[in-house]
């Protein structure tokens, strides 16, 4: 896996990060929105980033995308990543497939043959000729999701890409990124405001207010006790008290 | 303490199937749409023979349209409307290629490469305001009285609907678009191809069909000014012969290629763009 900094070359990583975060600052002219973070994502970990509108988690994510190269400290990302946007992001003018296999170089064939693949992954190759605008919200983001993955990325990062999906297809592109998470192995980095997303996808949960990480914990899942639903609520509880919110489990109460 | 059953007393009347007063959807139509779009002129020829029978207009100086018939009849047998056709249509088309094809492309130096904006847009600007007919006088005293004066005065005319329609399709792609590209991995060449071309092809059409209908209107004036064939000199012959049935015929041929070439326009475009969905009203 090559780790290669967004603005210059430094050696590799030692570690199996596929992301590597020092001391990273950033400011808007005299807004700093990010102060001194440090962020490590280990190969195949799952971390969501929860946070205030207007508290950094863009900004940060468009860093992690190369997008934006003006910042401070040191940013290590892989060379393979790929990223599922808020909104599906589709060309327009471009079939479905064609979407899918953007920026990659092969023959058309080869390129088709590999799209259909991937979309039949998100259950939607049957649509890998029509155009984008004939597709509802929840299937135009899973060809973003496919879009993403046929660069088989060793990181993933995805920007809130199910706030806007109703929430019955909210849970159906829950249950499925977690199956192509499982498959695939990419490290994830899933920007979200939704706790109860975080905590049921997610390895590891990062908060990030007021410029700065107040909150890192590791989400317990290996036991199906009603002990591990007492912790994930505490966790739960943990999260929205850093973010400013009082809240209390129903049965604590 | 009675408990009874709620009752819904908001309710103003009967329920009905629900309605907006705005409809939304166009209601499958009878009657054929091609039948619908030829009320309008039928309409307008129909009051223009009536008001020359009862004689508001004189039929002496504005023929009326059931003349015309009889004209195209005589003029096809000469040969003469057919030669003006074709030599109309060769001026027009051939000034709309260089025009068009010139804009298209001065877009694109334009809107492709911020040097190439700063060389070119100056220019552009600068002569936009310049009406092409103020033009046909400079063009004669360089070009003379030959089929160039009249193709680069059509030309200079259609040059700047596509330049400054594709320039602003060119300019206004949606930023997101272009960041896609970016942590896609396309290099310049795919985001121009893959992304900038696209987004500005319908403003490209757009400007070309309003190219089109001034190649027609500045051929008119082109054809009169100096010309020994084609529909312009057909109407200025006419006029010196007091012929108002060869005048009224020559301008509706004008319109027709007009329509014509509007329509091929048209069906260019929705080739071209078959991702787009129109708004058809109702």
């Amino acid at each position: 896996m090559s780790i290669t900094d967004t603005e210059a070359a430094v050696s590799p990583a030692a570690d199996d990060s596929v992301v590597r975060v020092e001391g990273l600052s950033k400011s808007f002219g005299d807004h700093e929105v990010l102060r001194d973070i440090d962020l490590r994502i280990g190969a195949n970990e799952f971390v969501a980033l929860l946070g205030r509108s207007g508290g950094g988690k863009s900004t940060l994510l468009r860093l992690l995308e190369g997008i934006d190269t003006d910042y401070e400290g040191t940013v290590l990302v892989p060379e393979r990543r790929s990223v599922v946007f808020q909104e599906p992001r589709l060309l327009p003018w471009l079939r479905v497939w064609q979407n899918v296999t953007l920026g990659l170089t092969g023959s058309t064939e080869a390129l088709k043959k590999r799209a259909v693949d991937v979309l039949g992954e998100v259950g939607l190759e049957r649509h890998a000729g029509t155009w984008p605008a004939t597709l509802s919200g929840g299937e135009a983001q899973r060809v973003g999701l496919a879009r993403a993955l046929i660069r088989e990325p060793d990181l993933l990062l995805l920007d809130e890409p199910f706030g806007a999906l109703d929430a019955l297809t909210k849970l159906r592109s829950h249950a499925l990124l977690r199956e192509l998470v499982r498959i695939h192995r990419p490290g994830v980095f899933l920007i979200t405001h939704d706790v109860d997303e975080a905590i049921s996808l997610a390895d590891r949960i990062v908060v990030l207010d007021g410029g700065r990480f107040v909150l890192d914990l590791i989400v317990p899942f290996d036991d199906d006790s009603d002990e591990l639903q007492l912790t994930l609520q505490r966790i739960k509880r943990d999260i929205l008290a850093a973010l400013g919110v009082e809240w209390e489990p129903a049965h604590e109460a | 303490m009675t408990v009874s059953a709620p009752q819904i007393s908001t309710r103003s009347g009967a329920i009905t199937a629900p309605s907006l007063p705005l409809r939304l959807t166009a209601k499958p139509s009878r009657v054929p749409n091609w039948s619908l779009r030829l009320i309008s002129p039928l309409a307008l020829l129909v009051l223009w023979e009536v008001l020359v029978r009862i004689g508001v207009l004189n039929g002496g100086v504005i023929a009326p349209p059931s003349k015309i018939p009889g004209t195209v009849v005589e003029l096809w047998g000469t040969g003469d409307l057919q030669a003006a056709l074709l030599i109309s249509s060769f001026r027009a088309v051939s000034g709309l290629l260089i025009g068009a094809s010139l804009g298209a492309a001065f877009a694109l130096i334009a809107g492709l490469w911020r040097t190439g904006h700063h060389g070119v847009d100056p220019l552009a600007r600068l002569l936009l305001p310049i009406p092409a007919t103020g033009l046909i006088t400079l063009f004669v005293l360089v070009l003379g009285i030959g089929e160039w004066t009249k193709i680069l005065l059509i030309a200079f005319g259609t040059f700047f609907p596509v330049y400054t329609n594709t320039l602003h399709g060119l300019r206004s792609v949606d930023p997101k678009f272009v960041e896609l590209a970016a942590v896609s991995g396309l290099k310049r060449g795919g985001l121009i191809r893959k992304v900038l071309i696209p987004s500005a092809t319908p403003s490209f059409f757009v400007g070309l069909r309003f190219s089109v209908s001034i190649s027609w209107l500045l051929l008119v004036v082109a054809e009169q000014l100096n010309a020994k064939a084609g529909l312009g000199f057909l109407l200025t012959e006419a006029q010196r012969y007091f012929r108002t049935d060869i005048i009224v015929t020559a301008l509706l041929f004008y319109a027709i290629l007009g329509l014509l070439s509007d329509a091929i326009v048209v069906g260019i475009s929705r080739l071209v763009l078959p991702w787009r969905k129109e708004y058809v009203g109702s």
